[in-house]
């Protein structure tokens, strides 16, 4: 398992620089004279004569892509010319939020998508399969600021159950010392139980808005993986054995339907990421969704170019988490 | 003479497709003695798997339907059973083994704990005291039985990781460690080469008779069945047509159908003698000709054989289906 | 398999119609949201129940009522007049996203599975490369380089988009490539492009038009998301995301006016949705038995 997981981590690093090259293009396509662009319009021709050399502007064109891969690597991202702040330092500030708000997402994604697939499943063409069926179609169909504007209008505004600032955390609740990033761990580690449970109130709505297409897709996902487990022969076999059926469905068929799913998982992250960017501005969330979100509705290029960066390589980590989880799970991939 | 194990009576079975309503089983008959082996042969398609799949109970109930019939297994009819009951029947009364031991084996568990699972079936079922290493003994003895080199490692191997016969004696040790009355075999062998299928059939044989089970061996190949059943039926587009010991059947066959059946079979013959071949082909389950179903394709076919079907009746030995008799 | 609709293909959808209620509903919502956008492009704003430019601050903030279904906006102007003017704005940019890249990744993906060996293996490189991005953010980000305007959000979601297409042309060039039309083609000595465009093609067409309708729901979302950035149509032009993020201050006090529109953009969405999953089973080959 030790060489499977060796090269696909090489074919990781080849996607990574994919990844460099494109938003590379890109960059160069939209921004011919990135100097004036950084430096602002009212800029002196000596600062931008100081960006080009910086910069690396005049020289030919695969020298300036090594340049920015350097750059890249060294966390020389440049500098918004709106916010006038670095850009990989931003990032580097918003990413544990980011992180926590996602990571719940998935953990909600899990617990509530593989039992309503579960079910969905062993109560086929029954009304709890098409209640199932309804609730993760909708998840899919939503645009994602519209569970989130509905869900802050249904607790925070009217029904007052969710304090009105947003953000992580009460302005009035000291907040722990930063061990993890993750508010909510922190505040348990630190033994702060205040803030453990103003975090937890702040984390739940957005939370939830994100998972909620992915959560239909997951259930939809194990849904179809269950109908075809059940129906397998070795289901059969379980079955003749005089297992119990809770046996048979959750030994057998769950565990063998669970392997799609699993890679589902890497794809969701994306999703989630997507979803971010509007979610975490809704509810002023002080992740790289929200600055992202900022940074469209100011068209700044070079921050929204960043976050794509920090975004796409999320999600090709997360494809080589899902493919080793895989490996894990299924003995027969081991072998290849 | 000993009440039979198995006896079925008059079960007749539909199916529901896209393209309309069969008949797979068709008014079927058939009895299973305690330690008796009794051979089903037929073509593919004839409704044998169904037959094997309808008495434990596991045919997919929507798409089929049983019509009417009984399955009396130690005098009590499965067909009457709940769910629950069912499920305490199959394994310890009831067992069953597949054709593909690959897709029949569960590919994310450890032989072992496959193995273990139906072990403890047992266990529970008879009350004993059990626990992980006695439970863990209980499969190293039966791996050992079935002739598995190195049990104590072959516990922690996955199926892909054998060959197919090496699944299939696990298939084996599954169903017979729960000392069943009766095993149900269906096509064990056919996914095999022909010198692992006379290894199978032997030690099948050997267990079964250790174990004082008895089987009902389902089978396309007449090869097969006659080195392994007491008794055999033959079936054709999901009746029976011919019952009796397997000498009987074999030796002096008496339906049509047993006879082509038996003339086909490749012998040793000089390369130009051409096969003897079975004119026509079996008729697809959705339109079986009227009567006789067998009258198409029969030699000694009469007018009346067009229109009425013939019963099991009882000749010279053992019982036949045809209007001949 | 061939995009050919007989009396079998009729029956079949008739009877997962009337099996499955939902895709009637989805087929009845995707015809109500195509009809509207091309209502509303002939005939003009008149087809709405109130001028939807019509500023009157005296009926700002109207709660939802029989006058006003949708009620009014900050600026008196009625939500559901605007929401309907607002169709085929969308429309337009969902159609075209998906077509255009149907179009061209249905090419690429034919072309590269048919030919296979190592101009397939860059050609499926680059794919993935592409689909390493987590989509709706490089969507923005294109969207962003380019500039606001409802061409540049098309073009930004066309990036995006091709990928799914291509590889499923490939898929499907992959196994056609087996099959005996093609077989028989090669041996006629049709040359490969005659191949391609009489037998590989019009056989990928199927799953491509299946998955087009589903995707055109998601069209719909990441252009409403596009648009709810400040990205696409600019005002005042009226569209259903960027309503909802005008809407959003409101929210306390006016809930409909950022609500509703979001509202509708789920139904629309749902709606194809519902309907690509119907002609899934429709096309579906084990249906078909």
């Amino acid at each position: 398992m030790g060489r499977f997981v060796v090269k696909r981590a090489l074919f990781t690093a080849a996607v990574l620089f994919g990844v460099a090259l494109v938003t590379f293009i890109i960059f160069r396509v939209a921004i011919p004279d990135p100097a004036r662009v950084w430096a602002g319009p009212r800029a002196s021709q000596q600062t931008l004569d100081a960006l080009t050399v910086r910069y690396h502007l005049s020289g030919p064109v695969y020298l300036q892509f090594y340049y920015y891969l350097l750059g890249l690597l060294q966390g020389d991202w440049g500098v918004s010319p709106i916010s006038g702040q670095p850009i990989f330092q931003s990032i580097v500030q918003y990413f544990p939020a980011t992180l926590e708000l996602t990571t719940a997402a998935l953990i909600l994604t899990l617990i509530l998508g593989v039992p309503l697939g579960v079910i969905a499943a062993t109560h086929r063409n029954k009304p709890a399969d098409h209640t199932a069926r309804v609730i993760s179609l909708t998840g899919v169909a939503s645009p994602p600021f519209l569970l989130a504007l509905v869900l802050q209008f249904a607790f925070v505004f009217y029904l007052r159950m969710v304090p009105d600032s947003g953000g992580r955390i009460s302005i009035f609740v000291k907040p722990p010392s930063q061990i993890t990033g993750f508010l909510t761990i922190d505040s348990l580690l630190a033994g702060n139980w205040p803030a453990f449970l103003s975090a937890l109130q702040h984390l739940v709505l957005p939370a939830f808005a994100l998972a909620f297409l992915t959560l239909g897709l997951m259930s939809r996902l194990v849904r179809a993986s269950m109908l075809e487990a059940l129906v397998s022969d070795y289901v059969r076999t379980a079955k003749a054995k005089g297992l119990r059926r809770a046996v048979v469905v959750y030994k057998h068929a769950l565990r063998n339907a669970l392997a799609q799913p699993v890679t589902a998982l890497a794809i969701s992250v994306a999703y989630l990421l997507g979803g971010s960017v509007v979610v975490e501005n809704i509810f002023s969330w002080p992740g790289i969704g929200r600055y992202a979100a900022q940074a469209a509705l100011n068209f700044d290029f070079p921050a929204i170019m960043g976050t794509t960066i920090v975004f796409a390589v999320c999600v090709v980590v997360m494809n080589l988490v899902a493919d080793i989880l895989l490996c894990v799970i299924d003995p027969r991939i081991r072998l290849r | 003479m000993p009440e039979p194990i198995l006896s079925i009576e008059d079960l007749t079975v539909t199916f529901e497709t896209l393209e309309g309503k069969y008949r797979a089983l068709n008014g079927i008959n058939l009895q299973v003695k305690p330690l008796e082996i009794v051979g089903l042969v037929g073509e593919s398609g004839c409704g044998k798997s169904s037959l094997a799949l309808a008495v434990v109970g596991l045919l997919p109930v929507p798409p089929a339907k049983i019509l009417r019939g009984s399955i009396l297994f130690k005098g009590d009819n499965l067909l009457n059973c709940t769910d629950v009951d069912i499920e305490k029947v199959r394994g310890t009364g009831i067992s069953m083994i597949f054709q593909e031991p690959l897709t029949s084996l569960n590919p994310l568990l450890t032989v072992g704990d496959q193995i273990n699972e139906a072990i403890t079936v047992r266990l529970e079922r008879e009350n004993s005291d059990h626990n992980r290493a006695t439970v863990r003994a209980g499969s190293i003895e039966w791996l050992r039985k079935v002739g598995i080199p190195d049990p104590e490692r072959a516990l922690y191997r996955y199926p892909h990781e054998l060959s197919g016969g090496m699944r299939q004696r696990i298939m084996i040790a599954m169903a017979l460690a729960e000392s069943p009355k009766l095993m149900i075999a269906d096509e064990p062998t056919s996914a095999l080469d022909v010198t692992t299928q006379a290894q199978i059939l032997k030690l099948t044989r050997k267990l079964v008779e250790e174990v004082k089970a008895s089987v009902l061996f389902i089978s396309h190949d007449l090869a097969v069945v006659a080195q392994i059943a007491d008794r055999v039926a033959v079936m054709y587009t999901g009746m029976i047509v011919e019952e009796g010991s397997a000498v009987e059947v074999f030796v002096n066959p008496l339906h049509p159908y047993t006879q082509a059946l038996l003339a086909s079979y490749p012998r040793r013959q000089s390369i130009n003698e051409p096969l003897t071949v079975i004119p026509g082909h079996v008729p697809s389950l959705t339109r079986i000709p009227s009567g006789c179903p067998f009258h198409p394709r029969c030699s000694y076919a009469k007018e009346e054989c067009k229109t009425e079907r013939p019963n099991l009746r009882e000749v010279s030995g053992h019982k036949v289906a045809c209007v001949l008799y | 398999m061939l995009f050919s609709l007989d009396k079998k293909d009729i029956a079949l959808t008739l009877r997962i119609l009337k099996r499955d209620p939902l895709a009637l509903v989805g087929l009845i919502i995707a015809v109500a949201f195509c009809g509207t956008a091309i209502a509303v492009l002939l005939f003009g704003n008149s087809l709405a129940p109130y001028d939807p430019t019509a500023i009157n601050f005296r009926i700002a903030f109207q709660p939802p009522s029989f006058q006003h279904p949708f009620g009014t906006d900050d600026l008196g102007r009625d939500v559901l007049s605007r929401v309907i003017v607002a169709t085929p704005v969308d429309a337009e940019i969902a159609f075209a996203i998906i077509g255009i890249s149907s179009i061209f990744g249905m090419v690429f993906g034919s072309v590269s599975g048919f030919l296979g060996g190592y101009v397939d293996d860059v050609f499926m490189r680059i794919t993935d490369l592409f689909l390493a991005f987590p989509s709706l953010v490089l969507a923005i980000a294109v969207a962003v380089a380019l500039g606001p305007g409802v061409n540049n959000v098309i073009q930004a979601n066309l990036v995006v988009w091709w990928p799914v297409y291509a590889r499923l042309a490939r898929a499907g060039a992959l196994s056609l490539n087996e099959t005996q039309y093609v077989e028989a083609g090669r041996i006629a000595g049709l040359s490969k492009r005659a191949i391609l465009l009489k037998h590989i093609i019009p056989n990928d067409i199927s799953p491509i038009l299946v998955y087009g309708t589903l995707d055109l729901g998601n069209a719909i979302l990441y252009a409403s998301v596009l648009s709810y950035l400040g990205l696409g149509a600019q005002p005042p032009q009226p569209e259903w995301g960027r309503m909802v993020f005008d809407g959003q201050t409101y929210l306390t006090g006016a809930w409909w006016v950022s609500i509703l529109p979001g509202l509708v953009i789920l139904i629309v969405a749902l709606g194809f949705n519902l309907l690509g999953d119907a002609l899934r089973d429709v096309f579906d080959p084990r249906y078909r038995k």
